[in-house]
């Protein structure tokens, strides 16, 4: 009996021990890779006439110290950490050149994501790759040049390379750290699996990709499409959202709608804060609605006509869609239910 | 977007609310002149560099057309009293204030004979409202990606003493700051930087969204004054997307200054506009 018991007070202890092993190995790969992924970038010492100095590292918390108001947008796609590098050249001006280490690459990729504008320059030379645009619902450009600044995405980093006067030389300089930057990039990541639930055309209605935006927090949506000054779709940094345009065909504008459909989708980390959401917009933006008290049947479509065109919004699990500017009810709610129909992950 | 939610974040302003109406309808009608002077020559071949002494007759057009008057000594006392500790308030972040404008206005109001040590830059906190007993609002012209527009009654939020309390929702609320005791009453002339104006919100500078419009905007009506900017960027705005392309969020501070915290119009029927000097791509 006793030695049975032996046995079994052993037994469990090995169990234990190989549990934390397993623990610590998973841990130690897992830092591994990420070291691998995010590995602090080293930018050149000199690029033409241009020398190095820097960095200035800013963690998140010291990024109103760095930007002032420009730090809420960074912390808004989890930023991990900021370096930034000055290049002084006698003769041609500075370039201030910022990495952003954010959390994932939808962050980076979002933030590339929030002005599609400029020219699309390769800055990953020689790869042959080509970026991944889930059917052309998204622009391929990883980076964009206009005017001496180059914005770009490459993994988790995203980068800002500004010349203080723009010139053909500042250019070059320029672009030739923007392929420094992705040179470190290890895997080609697409952009966000959210963007594939964007139903690229239905009928009347045109998707635009170069108004599509990854977004996770109520601030940064307010900078492309205004609801409301306070929170009321409630996002937080733990979900995962899509802003999107869809062209309307005429006579939108005859029917009341503008020419172009606002388009959101949304997921958050439960089916319960998904329905919160819903709850929280239908009161503060449609409450003429009539709405069931929750828990409400899934798939449930609310729709309203207010001032400027029809406003549609659904929840399945986890997933929110609102499509709002609609010239008519059957634009907005095909758009939803397009969006929140097949398997939801 | 559903204005009653707009509006009822308008509304919604909080704060010590014996102080604050909400009265959109209703409210006495208005008069504001603005002063809108331009020379294409102020920044040679659109560079960053600034004319100094292009800039100067600017500053002394938009003077003269605001007070009435025709030298800077009547100018300047037709604003100020001779003993008036006078603070100029120029912005230093996103799209700062030229220095050379900074410069020529402190030139200007001495020539005018304001004493040198009577004059101030009050780009500080709220000490620095009230150690003066005049203000000069120097602002940069610019889009903000938080309020829309982050120009004139953007410019006055560190006099508020607690600048994080008017971001967000609550950046609709900056007025109320031009009304602290402090502050209050103190605003003589509003002058806004329009040389490069930035139509884009940021938050960081983007130069494909500066562009030299080689502008002042002046006026003794700071809400009228900060109308006739947002104008200029939505104009921008619109011309470089070739549709509209309004500001988000959408300036509500600017209706709020108006119909909440009473510090001018912003209806254009009731803004008279004077326009000086190069008046191509005007955007108005």
């Amino acid at each position: 009996m006793m030695g049975q018991q032996e046995n079994r007070k052993n037994g469990s202890k090995r169990r234990h021990v190989y549990f934390i092993m397993a623990v610590l190995l998973v841990a130690f790969a897992a830092d591994a890779f990420a070291a691998e992924e995010v590995s602090l970038i080293k930018p050149p010492e000199t690029v033409g006439t241009w020398k190095r100095s820097g960095p200035t590292v800013i963690q998140p918390k010291g990024v109103f110290d760095y930007m002032d108001g420009a730090g809420e947008l960074y912390l808004a796609y989890n930023m991990e950490r900021l370096e930034a590098y000055r290049y002084t050249s006698a003769d041609h001006g500075s370039i201030l050149l910022e990495i952003y280490y954010t959390a994932s690459a939808d962050d980076a990729w979002g933030l590339l994501s929030g002005d599609w504008g400029g020219e699309a320059v390769s800055v990953s030379a020689g790869r042959e790759e080509v970026p991944q645009t889930y059917g052309g619902r998204v622009p391929a450009a990883r980076a964009l040049y206009g005017a001496g600044l180059l914005r770009l995405a490459a993994g988790t980093v995203y980068a800002r390379v500004l010349a203080e006067r723009e010139t053909a030389e500042s250019r070059g300089a320029v672009l030739a750290l923007g392929r420094a930057i992705a040179e470190h990039q290890v895997v080609q990541h697409p952009p966000p699996a959210l963007v594939t639930r964007l139903p690229e055309r239905l009928p009347g209605l045109q998707l635009i990709p170069e108004r599509v935006m990854f977004f996770r927090t109520h601030l940064v949506l307010n900078s492309v499409y205004y609801l409301s000054s306070s929170n009321i779709l409630a996002l937080t940094n733990r979900c995962e959202a899509v802003s999107a345009v869809f062209r309307q065909q005429a006579p939108a504008e005859a029917e009341g709608g503008k020419p172009s459909i606002q388009f959101l989708i949304i997921r958050y980390p439960s089916p319960e804060e998904a329905e919160k959401a819903l709850d929280s917009f239908l009161a503060s933006y449609l409450p003429e609605v009539k709405r069931e008290t929750p828990p409400r049947e899934e798939g449930t479509l609310y729709s309203s006509s207010v001032e400027d065109g029809w406003v549609s919004v659904s929840r399945r699990q986890s997933y929110l869609a609102a499509a709002f500017r609609a010239a008519s009810r059957d634009a907005s709610e095909a758009l939803v239910r397009e969006a929140l129909a097949g398997n939801l992950r | 977007m559903r204005a009653g939610v707009t509006m009822a974040g308008v509304a919604m302003l909080g704060g010590p609310s014996s102080a604050i109406a909400v009265a959109a309808a209703g409210r006495p009608a208005r008069n504001a002149s603005v002063t809108l002077v331009r020379d294409a020559g102020v920044l040679p071949d659109g560079s960053s560099a600034v004319d100094a002494i292009k800039l100067k007759k600017m500053v002394n057009e938009a003077l003269f057309s605001v007070t009435g008057q025709k030298n800077l000594k009547d100018a300047w006392m037709s604003l100020l009293k001779p003993t008036d500790i006078v603070g100029l308030v120029p912005s230093a972040a996103l799209n700062p204030t030229h220095d050379e404008l900074t410069r020529i206005v402190t030139q200007s109001l001495m020539a005018g004979g304001v004493p040198a040590k009577n004059i101030r830059v009050a780009d500080g906190g709220k000490g620095d409202a009230e150690a003066c007993t005049a203000l000069i609002s120097l602002p940069g012209l610019k889009a903000h990606w938080l309020t829309g527009i982050g120009t004139v009654m953007k410019n006055y939020i560190m006099f508020s003493g607690h600048p994080s309390d008017y971001h967000d929702q609550n950046s609709s609320k900056l007025g109320e700051i031009w009304n602290m005791p402090h502050v209050k009453g103190k605003t003589r002339l509003v002058l806004v930087d329009a040389l490069r104006p930035l139509c884009d919100k940021g938050p960081q500078v983007d130069p494909r969204y500066l562009w030299p419009y080689c502008g002042l905007i002046a006026g003794k009506d700071p809400v009228a004054a900060e109308t006739i900017g947002l104008r200029i960027l939505t104009g921008k705005r619109t011309e470089l997307r070739g549709e509209p392309w309004p500001l988000s969020p959408p300036p509500l501070c600017v209706a709020a200054a108006d119909e909440v915290y009473n510090l001018g119009t912003s209806r254009k029927e009731e803004i008279k506009l004077q326009q000086i000097g190069w008046s191509k791509y005007l955007l108005l």
